[in-house]
């Protein structure tokens, strides 16, 4: 154990001292910050594009016709008054709205002069609120004003309504899908790098030929743990900055740069929170448990890949079919947000090599924890089965210098 | 230590790596572990160092087989040199040393006493990279003796030396064996293995085929040649029936001749044939040297 503390305890050190660690760990809070900030500052962007439209009326008939939106703001202005009446300045109108005709006589008797570009979809709203006036105007002058309250209830009232069919039947909402879809990449992201990094590490062990030295000092396999043990510390640390720098800027930014719009934004995830499905601390705990099995069973795989390699080159062919589960359960985590109820999803869940990711993907959502304690012990078994194997690939690998190594050659050590 | 290898068998698929090795090695002595390329010499120091398994056979150390612990007692300088090459000189020493078992202020101060016997002190927190080769060789070595073991393997430990240096690291494996240590030294550098080994063993094809001490190999592979100078050109040299005239050279006042010991007489018999005649400047009998017994050796 002692010697698996000192080999965990020089990796580690090893990695944490590099620049690019301090870079990393750095860097990605502000990229973090960046990617929750940059949509709510579109968001605050899109505020400012508020069209502001001058009615002038000729006719005198359409008084009522325009209601304000968030988007559209609407100013009258009679052609027959001398004196102004609206507060803008001619420097913020978007357009001046002509209604010269009786609309229903002459349909073409409206022009839109506006000093800035106006989207079809900008037509579309404006000929909308006309045509829903001119309906109104209709039905009342055939003095029909229930049917009038009656269709305007229709179009306050109808809602559709999004439901899950299931034993719960609730409401599905939208932020958990980014939890699904989130927690999936991340799980992805973290097995990928840190997992590589144990290969580099043990390549280069083998290429420096430090690894005689060592397995004449220590076990292969317990040089493998400490190697594995040491830069699952550095990926703790990692997340713990990334948290609380994270954490720390966003403090920073919401204070200072976007004041307190930003909360207001973020009340969304807290209710989340609350849901029948969703344990938001739960998650957590769940994510960094298939973390780390997850790293665990992947680390020890691409430390046997590390050992029969000689160079980043070579590493490929090995690579491919380790990760390829990997691609696949991003792939699945993605289409279960259309298709959750697939059997695909299901089992692949419970497979170790894919389960990580595709779990953490139906988390959100609901999973009986019956499943979850399944699907969590075949992945701790397929752990402990891929480190033996691995083991005996570590340890014949890392003593063949200048040999390409066969997937045959690698079967006969397994045997 | 006393290191005794029984039996030593490996195969690597279908080749034979080493076939039926014994060698025994008493404590404080130097085996010199001779050998062509691919003989399997790293092979065997592999298996004394735990790093691979035989297929059969056993290693003993005082008589008892061979235990993990036991890596702790041996240090070990392999041909392929590794250390980490962006890692401080002391603090990969000490890390070493924590693996062989010290304990880190242990570790401290014999890394403080190596760096000063081999002068190399002032390297301690430069990066292993920032050292000429013959520097990181003293590093290596100390890497391999820093946990006083008791076996220490060197395989071709003087690669990339000057003389100056290689001279100092002989001086310090001579000070090693008298502080206890048995010593295995793999060498393609027989001179080396005359100034220093007490023992030899030679493997070729995965097969001992010469072992026992210095003094009786070199007195078996014998020619039984002797080269006399002598004073006086006056009376003629005859060869007999005890000895044959191999060559002959005179110089003014001096002569110069090879002869054959043909009836195994001792040195002092065959001395006694000329002393009566002339005066002997000297005599000395031809000794094959290590590298002509391995070529010797090999060649059958």
């Amino acid at each position: 154990m002692n010697k698996i503390r000192l080999i965990t305890k020089r990796e580690y050190f090893v990695r944490v001292r590099k620049k690019s660690f301090l870079l990393l760990s750095v860097l990605s809070p502000l990229l973090f910050s960046a990617l929750i900030l940059i949509p709510f500052g579109l968001a605050e962007e899109g505020k400012k594009g508020i069209k502001n439209i001058l009615i002038m009326d000729e006719t005198g008939k359409y008084e009522n016709a325009f209601f304000n939106t968030g988007n559209y703001h609407f100013h009258y202005q009679s052609r027959l008054a001398e004196e102004k009446s609206y507060s803008l300045d001619s420097e913020q109108l978007s357009a001046i709205l002509i209604l010269s005709d009786d609309l229903l006589i002459n349909p073409q008797g409206s022009y839109l002069y506006s000093y800035e570009e106006f989207s079809l979809q900008d037509k579309e709203f404006l000929e909308e609120q006309i045509k829903n006036f001119l309906r109104e105007q209709m039905l009342l002058s055939i003095n029909q004003p229930e049917l009038l309250e009656k269709i305007q209830k229709i179009d306050r009232e109808i809602d559709l309504t999004i439901v899950r069919i299931d034993e719960q039947s609730e409401n599905m909402d939208s932020a958990l899908s980014i939890f699904a879809i989130t927690g999936a990449l991340l799980i992805y992201f973290f097995i990928f790098m840190y997992g590589a990094q144990v290969m580099h590490s043990v390549m280069e062990e083998k290429n420096n030929r430090m690894v005689e030295i060592l397995i004449s000092s220590v076990k292969p396999f317990q040089l493998m743990t400490g190697k594995i043990l040491g830069t699952l510390l550095v990926a703790l640390t990692q997340f713990l900055i990334w948290i609380l720098l994270t954490a720390l800027l966003l403090f920073f930014l919401s204070f200072f740069l976007i004041e307190m719009s930003l909360v207001e934004n973020f009340s969304f995830l807290s209710n989340i929170g609350t849901g029948h499905y969703f344990n938001g601390s739960e998650f957590l705990i769940w994510f960094f448990l298939y973390f780390l099995m997850g790293y665990l069973l992947y680390s020890s795989l691409f430390a046997a890949i590390g050992s029969v390699i000689e160079s980043g080159a070579e590493s490929q062919q090995f690579v491919l079919p380790v990760t390829l589960p990997l691609f696949f359960a991003v792939y699945i985590s993605i289409y279960y947000l259309q298709y959750p109820e697939s059997d695909l999803i299901f089992w692949t869940s419970f497979i170790p090599f894919t389960s990580p990711v595709v779990m953490i993907a139906r988390l959100p959502f609901g999973v009986p924890t019956g499943e979850l304690y399944l699907s969590f012990l075949l992945l701790a078994i397929a752990f402990l089965f891929t480190t033996k194997i691995a083991g005996k690939i570590y340890k014949t690998g890392i003593l063949l210098y200048g040999k390409k190594i066969t997937y045959k050659e690698i079967w006969k050590w397994i045997k | 230590m006393e290191l005794s290898i029984q039996h030593i068998t490996k195969r690597f698929g279908t080749k034979p790596a080493l076939n039926d090795i014994n060698i025994r090695l008493p404590q404080e002595r130097i085996l010199g572990l001779l050998g062509p390329n691919g003989a399997g010499k790293t092979t065997l120091l592999r298996i004394i160092t735990q790093i691979i398994a035989p297929d059969s056979g056993e290693i003993l150390i005082n008589g008892r087989p061979i235990s993990f612990t036991d890596i702790y007692r041996i240090g070990y300088v392999p041909e392929e040199r590794g250390l980490y090459k962006k890692m401080k000189v002391g603090e990969q020493l000490v890390y070493l040393a924590e693996l062989k078992g010290l304990s880190s202020r242990e570790a401290g101060k014999q890394l403080d006493c190596w760096l000063s016997k081999l002068e190399i002190m002032h390297w301690k927190n430069k990066k292993l990279e920032d050292l000429s080769k013959g520097m990181q060789q003293k590093v290596q070595f100390i890497a391999a003796v820093i946990h006083k073991p008791d076996l220490i393997i060197f395989d071709e430990p003087f690669s990339g030396f000057d003389p100056i240096n290689k001279n100092l690291l002989k001086k310090e494996i001579l000070e090693l064996k008298e502080d206890g240590a048995t010593i295995i030294l793999s060498t393609h550098n027989m001179v080396s293995v005359e100034e220093l080994c007490d023992e030899i063993a030679l493997i070729n094809d995965a097969e001992l085929v010469l072992k026992g001490d210095l003094v009786s190999i070199r007195e078996k592979y014998k020619s039984n040649v002797f080269r006399l100078k002598i004073k006086g050109t006056g009376t003629a040299i005859k060869e007999t029936e005890k000895y044959k005239i191999l060559s002959l050279s005179e110089k003014t006042e001096r002569r110069e001749l090879r002869i054959l010991n043909v009836n195994n007489l001792s040195n002092n018999e065959l001395l006694n044939l000329f002393t009566d005649c002339f005066e002997i400047l000297s005599f000395e009998e031809e000794m094959l040297s290590m590298n002509d017994i391995f070529l010797q050796t090999v060649a059958k």
